[in-house]
């Protein structure tokens, strides 16, 4: 089950996955050649974004969603977090940057650069500080979203303030 | 060198008879071994004294019974035991609770969970593996206690519909006449709710069913179990709703009660519309406590109020009792706490 990458009213749906070898699905869908016939299911749930002011965090492809809301025109007052292993690996970094400005934060944890904070994601979090007055919205695997959950509980967000998409 | 032999406990009927002609045998072999592996309990090849011996021979050159003990107990004041088990390194838990006549076992269906919900101990340590069939019915079969079983529920670590084969190759086994003969009201699975493999399972099984809810709210439950962005209660309820209909089985919910979040005369109303329909028992539950989470456990008043208030308005609800709180019974603490602090994790 995949997050919807791209925005509302585009005419097109696009995916983020990364390919896993050893997966069942994804070395099949590296494969695909332009005009393939794809069959997928209906929608299943929601990913709620809103106009006002939040905090995105996401590492990997988790990014997608976000991706979605920037595409959609939700991407005002908004600061993301996207942590991942490689430079190479922060999809869509430059459109995010471009419309995030200075809100969007890439943390690099095997590769350094100007601008990119070197480290795990964790740890940029921790040294910030984080206010309960936005929601926060997370995309990831479990074990970074209750590591996340936890270090926003330590910093005063109340656990109403938290949203999580997990990578079912 | 030693080589990792394919497992045979766990396998369906279906599976034991083409093992069986793999092997040469006749088609009766594969009834034959069944009945070996989950009627009698057999503990090696050649106590499987129907069997021709150049077919045992056969049979332990090619396979292993997959037969594991525990590797820890933990016993409670009040009989509960919480039994370790590994698997490939890590570990998972059952919890062996005795009630009076009843005696149940709750199970453990994948190592670790990639649910994420905020209450639960076990989304500590991420999704780690899906357990095979094998190895989810070897908490039964290493089980010390396994001949006084009488109940079984799949409420431990994981999710089972996140594991939905090997959950209902476990299944088929557990509640066939060939395989360990439990009737199918005595084994229930308990689950958050993934709509697609729910209806597979309501398709495949008989066994009875427990949701997860804890919050009848879509907000207030997306904030405890990232599971309700994805697969709303809603349509979980409406799918419910349509099963029920065609077979009439047994189902309930779990509500474990968190103060100030989802024990009040307003969560109790919404309950009521949105069960309306349903023929369902509601099991209110005492959190147990888990380090660095918000949530704190609604005290006994609060739970009374809720379950009188619940069945006063006709539904039924009871509150389940508490077992095995000094030997951190809550699926995952045990594992979670004393054994298993995943590396960091490159995320």
């Amino acid at each position: 089950m995949y997050s919807l990458a791209t925005g509302s009213g585009q005419g097109e749906a696009g995916i983020l996955f990364n390919r896993v070898e050893a997966g069942e699905l994804t070395p099949s869908m590296a494969e695909l050649e332009p005009g393939a016939t794809v069959w997928v299911s209906e929608p299943f749930g929601s990913f709620p974004g809103s106009a006002g002011p939040a905090v995105w965090i996401a590492t990997g492809t988790g990014v997608a969603p976000f991706l979605s809301m920037v595409l959609s025109g939700l991407g005002a007052g908004k600061t993301l977090i996207h942590g991942a292993r490689t430079l190479d690996s922060f999809y869509g970094q430059d459109l995010l940057a471009e419309h995030l400005g200075t809100g969007y934060v890439r943390c690099c944890t095997t590769e350094a650069a100007p601008g990119v904070f070197s480290g795990r994601l964790t740890r940029y979090l921790e040294a910030q500080p984080w206010t309960a007055d936005r929601p926060y919205l997370l995309c990831g695997s479990a074990p970074m979203i209750v590591d996340v959950r936890e270090i926003l509980f330590r910093k005063g967000v109340p656990f109403r303030s938290i949203l999580a998409e997990v990578f079912f | 060198m030693s080589v990792l032999l394919p497992v045979l406990y766990g396998k369906t009927l279906g599976e034991l008879r083409e093992i069986a002609k793999t092997l040469d045998a006749p088609a009766h072999t594969g009834n034959q071994l069944a009945s070996w592996l989950y009627q009698k309990s057999a503990s090696s090849f050649d106590s499987m004294t129907d069997l021709p011996k150049v077919l045992r021979q056969r049979l332990a050159e090619s396979y292993s019974l997959g037969l594991v003990a525990p590797s820890r107990v933990d016993s409670s004041v009040d009989g509960t035991k919480k039994y370790l088990f590994p698997v490939a390194g890590k570990f998972v838990e059952a919890a062996y609770i005795p009630d009076s006549d009843r005696k149940t076992l709750c199970l453990s269906s994948q190592v670790g969970c990639k649910m994420g919900c905020l209450f639960c101990m076990t989304a500590r340590q991420g999704f780690q593996a899906h357990l095979t069939a094998a190895e989810i019915l070897n908490q039964i079969r290493s089980l010390p206690e396994r001949e006084e079983l009488t109940n079984i529920v799949y409420m431990g670590m994981g999710e089972p519909l996140d594991n939905l084969e090997n959950t209902l190759a476990s299944l088929e086994i557990l509640t066939s006449d060939w395989g360990l003969g439990f009737g199918n009201q005595k084994v229930t699975v308990s689950s958050i709710g993934m709509l697609p493999a729910l209806q597979t399972f309501f398709e495949r099984t008989k066994v009875r069913f427990a949701l997860s809810l804890h919050s009848p709210f879509d907000e207030e439950r997306r904030q405890l179990m990232p599971v309700q962005l994805v697969h709303p209660l809603a349509s979980v309820l409406e799918y419910l709703k349509v099963a029920q209909e065609q077979d009439a089985r047994r189902l309930s919910v779990e509500y474990i009660c968190f103060a100030g979040v989802n024990d009040s005369a307003r969560h109790v109303k919404e309950l009521v519309r949105i069960l309306h329909g349903l023929k369902i028992r509601i099991n209110l539950i005492r959190f147990h406590p888990i380090p660095e989470t918000p949530l704190v456990g609604s005290d006994e008043r609060a739970m009374v109020r809720m379950r009188d208030a619940l069945i006063e308005k006709g539904l039924q609800a009871t509150i389940r009792k508490s077992r095995g709180q000094d030997i951190y019974a809550a699926c995952g603490m045990l594992s979670t706490k004393a054994l298993l602090k995943p590396t960091a994790t490159d995320y």
